[in-house]
């Protein structure tokens, strides 16, 4: 369907953006007020929890190597259907490229440049979206793997800086309310880490050569940005406590405010934002990307790029009204996105699966494309 | 092409001249320190904001090293806006070093107040709270220091020093002090400042400078609000109990009259909750290393036996202090100040689920064991005392 071609390793860096993210600054808080203390084994029962997810993943994955996920839905369903619910999927896409904006404004103008105005933020961040995609894929799958780099260098290098905070009595009495909270978290954390990869299957396989080596790379990008996530919560625990940590809007930024080592490395909170903004510009743009490849599809427009701009302008437009306050969008993220994703990037592949199963075995059908399984 | 390619960049640099928010230094009044009292009307604010210009003079100025503001508001966050009514520059928050808060507003509860600091975003954790013991904040901060221009950071410094070799205060900040105001079974504790004046002092100048500002002990909180204070000898016993212990200085007497200083070179300390019958019990454990820094007298430290009657001496005083602080807090505070009832909530945590509630009443009778040890482990830069003669012991 495409020429353009990415590495496996940029399939790596992408992943981890996406699964990064959408998490690292907040969602910690939402995290520790459903686990308590058992917040940490909460999010690596997540990363585990999600390994059969990608797995599905993967599996569709190779089983029709040269499409994405709107081909593989019509594909599998049939014209008329999978027109619906590949549109239904890629609305969330959408939604999910203005939301992000949404974040970005949010955060600097409630921690960082109170006085400038939501919308120049915003406008300045869909600028550089819209950008990423008009240079093509490979520029964007290039920038991640550079970014990917620097934010994990200085991720760490934050976390030894907080290490002396760390306070292991923090993290005990472990379960104390039992196992229940904790597989409550993780399946809430679920819905920002592992489901967040649907995104990916917009890219892998169509964009790669090698379907087998990308699967590797796929799962090694979701164990990354879920190790930092992971990571992330369990130092905000330890050095926080809990209590704080579920009631802080950003308790990563809050986390990093600790830093006091020597004169020399205080007030370096600023770096955990540019770790943000690196894997959640990632993250964005890949919905966006997705967004924009497979409405071109639907609309069958020969250039994607002829319609960047015009829904760079929608995406400003919306990022400005999606969410009307703070209260509203904690409830949204609650209540409406948690299912939300859990039918998309849960129940969609499932269903495909079982599709693919159904018309292979049991109609014995010719479907699906076997050349990525040499 | 290319010259239509320059005029969306030349525009663009129309709106790339820099931050939206920026602020230049010298348009900003960095506020060093920051006093709350309670009115009956609200609050009454006092802030120190660093002067620059006395502050860059290299040789004294007729100015002061900081300028006060003082303002009412039924709210912090309006008192602290109103200062822009006199000041001619924006107030800058986020390099505040100490929060001192008057006795009264302490008693009164102090959680409205950390709403306001842990929401507003120019606050920073990094601070530390004390409180006026006796006084006003205001009072407080309207005391120059000496060896410090800047009395806030004089406090801050000052604190940390009190802390590491003194052992009356801790260095409290926001985190610490919201987790404790949170968890059921641990109370915080502020350090207190106190308003000294010392017939040795009035020869200065300044009849201002008589006055000094010193740290004074503890004060005790149950939940949010103060009720009482800890002496010196109070506090140190609390910081041997709670292990975060600096260079202390400690003092023992061997047959009433030879006087052995020691300095604590590292303690450490370990809650162990345990329970039997669903009665819970909590000991102590220290491990305290000391050098050994005078001998006044003739006690011969290098023997074997002397060091063992040395040890047990310093074993019997570091379990005395904790125990007369122990017994202050249960008997006297009813304020669990030392985390025993987050100690037995790591250990037991379904013991504690029955006492959560009962907390306040159990921990007055909750029994508590010490098991401490003490190392000497150098002696200085001589081993005998200087003046014991030969044969006299």
């Amino acid at each position: 369907m495409s020429e353009t071609k990415i590495t496996s390793r940029q399939i790596i860096s992408l992943t981890a953006g996406v699964t990064t993210g959408g998490s690292v600054l907040v969602i910690g808080a939402l995290i520790a007020s459903v686990a308590k203390q058992d917040a940490w084994i909460g999010s690596l029962l997540t990363i585990l929890f999600g390994i059969p997810v990608i797995w599905i993943y993967l599996f569709l994955g190779r089983r029709f190597p040269r499409m994405n996920l709107v081909g593989m839905s019509r594909e599998l369903l049939g014209k008329w259907f999978g027109t619906i619910v590949a549109g239904s999927f890629l609305f969330l896409l959408l939604q999910m490229s203005y939301h992000i904006p949404w974040y970005m404004g949010d955060f600097m103008t409630s921690r960082i440049i109170p006085e400038t105005p939501h919308y120049v933020i915003k406008a300045l961040y869909i600028a550089a979206m819209s950008i990423a995609i008009l240079y093509g894929l490979e520029a964007l799958a290039r920038a991640s793997e550079i970014f990917i780099m620097i934010a994990s260098v200085l991720f760490v290098f934050v976390m030894v800086m907080v290490a002396p905070n760390a306070k292991i009595e923090n993290l005990q009495p472990v379960l104390e309310n039992g196992l229940i909270p904790v597989l409550k978290s993780s399946a809430i954390l679920s819905c920002f880490l592992s489901f967040m990869t649907i995104s990916m299957l917009m890219i892998y396989p169509a964009h790669l050569d090698d379907s087998k080596e990308g699967g590797k790379s796929f799962l090694k990008g979701y164990f990354l940005g879920g190790g930092i996530t992971c990571i992330s919560i369990l130092m905000s625990v330890l050095a926080l406590g809990w209590a704080i940590t579920a009631n802080s809007r950003f308790p990563v930024f809050r986390l990093a405010n600790l830093i006091n080592v020597g004169i020399v490395f205080s007030r370096i909170e600023i770096i955990v934002f540019v770790i943000w903004v690196l894997t959640q510009f990632i993250l964005s743009t890949v919905f966006f990307y997705g967004f924009i490849i497979g409405f071109s599809q639907l609309l069958k427009l020969k250039d994607h790029k002829r319609i960047v701009l015009p829904l760079a302008l929608i995406l400003l437009t919306m990022s400005e009204v999606v969410f009307p306050d703070v209260a509203y969008q904690e409830h949204w993220i609650v209540y409406t996105w948690v299912p939300y994703i859990f039918t998309h990037g849960f129940v969609l592949p499932v269903f495909l699966l079982v599709v693919y199963w159904v018309k292979k075995r049991v109609l014995k059908m010719d479907i699906g494309d076997n050349q990525g399984q040499k | 092409m290319k010259a239509k390619a320059i005029i969306p960049v030349l525009l663009m640099m129309l709106f790339c001249t820099g931050c939206w928010s920026s602020r230049e230094i010298n348009t900003l009044a960095i506020t060093i320190c920051l006093g709350i009292d309670k009115t009956d009307e609200g609050y009454l604010i006092t802030k120190q904001v660093l002067n620059p210009t006395a502050l860059a003079m290299q040789k004294g100025s007729d100015e002061d090293p900081v300028v006060l503001f003082v303002q009412k508001g039924e709210n912090l966050f309006s008192a602290l806006r109103k200062i822009a009514t006199e000041s001619s520059r924006k107030m800058y928050n986020s390099h505040v070093r100490v929060v001192v808060l008057g006795e009264n507003l302490a008693r009164e509860g102090i959680k409205d107040i950390l709403d306001f600091f842990m929401r507003e975003h120019e606050f920073r954790t990094d601070f530390y709270y004390v409180i006026a013991k006796g006084t006003t904040a205001n009072e407080v901060l309207g005391i120059l220091t000496p060896l410090e221009s800047v009395p806030g950071v004089k406090l801050y410094l000052s604190l940390e020093n009190s802390e590491r070799y003194w052992g009356i205060t801790s260095a409290i900040n926001s985190i610490f002090l919201v987790q404790s105001i949170l968890a059921d079974g641990i109370n915080p504790v502020l350090p207190g400042i106190e308003i000294i004046s010392k017939a040795g002092y009035s020869e200065m100048e300044n009849s201002n400078d008589a006055k000094r500002l010193q740290y004074t002990g503890m004060g005790v909180f149950q939940e949010d609000k103060l009720i009482g204070w800890l002496s010196e000898d109070e506090a140190k016993g609390y910081h041997y109990i709670i292990g975060d212990v600096g260079n202390y200085v400690e003092q023992v007497y061997y047959n009433g009259k030879d006087q052995i200083v020691c300095e604590v070179r590292d303690s450490q300390s370990k809650m162990i909750a345990s329970c039997k019958d669903d009665k819970p019990s909590v000991c102590v454990k220290i491990k305290t290393s000391l050098n050994i820094a005078a001998v006044e007298g003739v006690l011969d430290i290098t023997k074997q036996e002397n060091r063992k009657i040395l040890k047990e001496l310093l074993e019997k005083r570091i379990k005395l202090l904790c125990e007369k602080v122990q017994k202050k807090a249960q008997q006297e505070l009813h304020s669990d100040i030392f985390g025993f009832g987050e100690a037995i909530h790591r250990r037991e945590p379904k013991l504690w689920k029955k006492l959560k509630d009962s907390w306040d009443t159990e921990y007055v009778k909750l029994p508590v064991h010490y098991d401490i040890t003490v190392e000497i482990k150098q002696a200085g830069q001589i081993s005998k005392p200087m003046f014991l003669k030969e044969g006299e012991d």
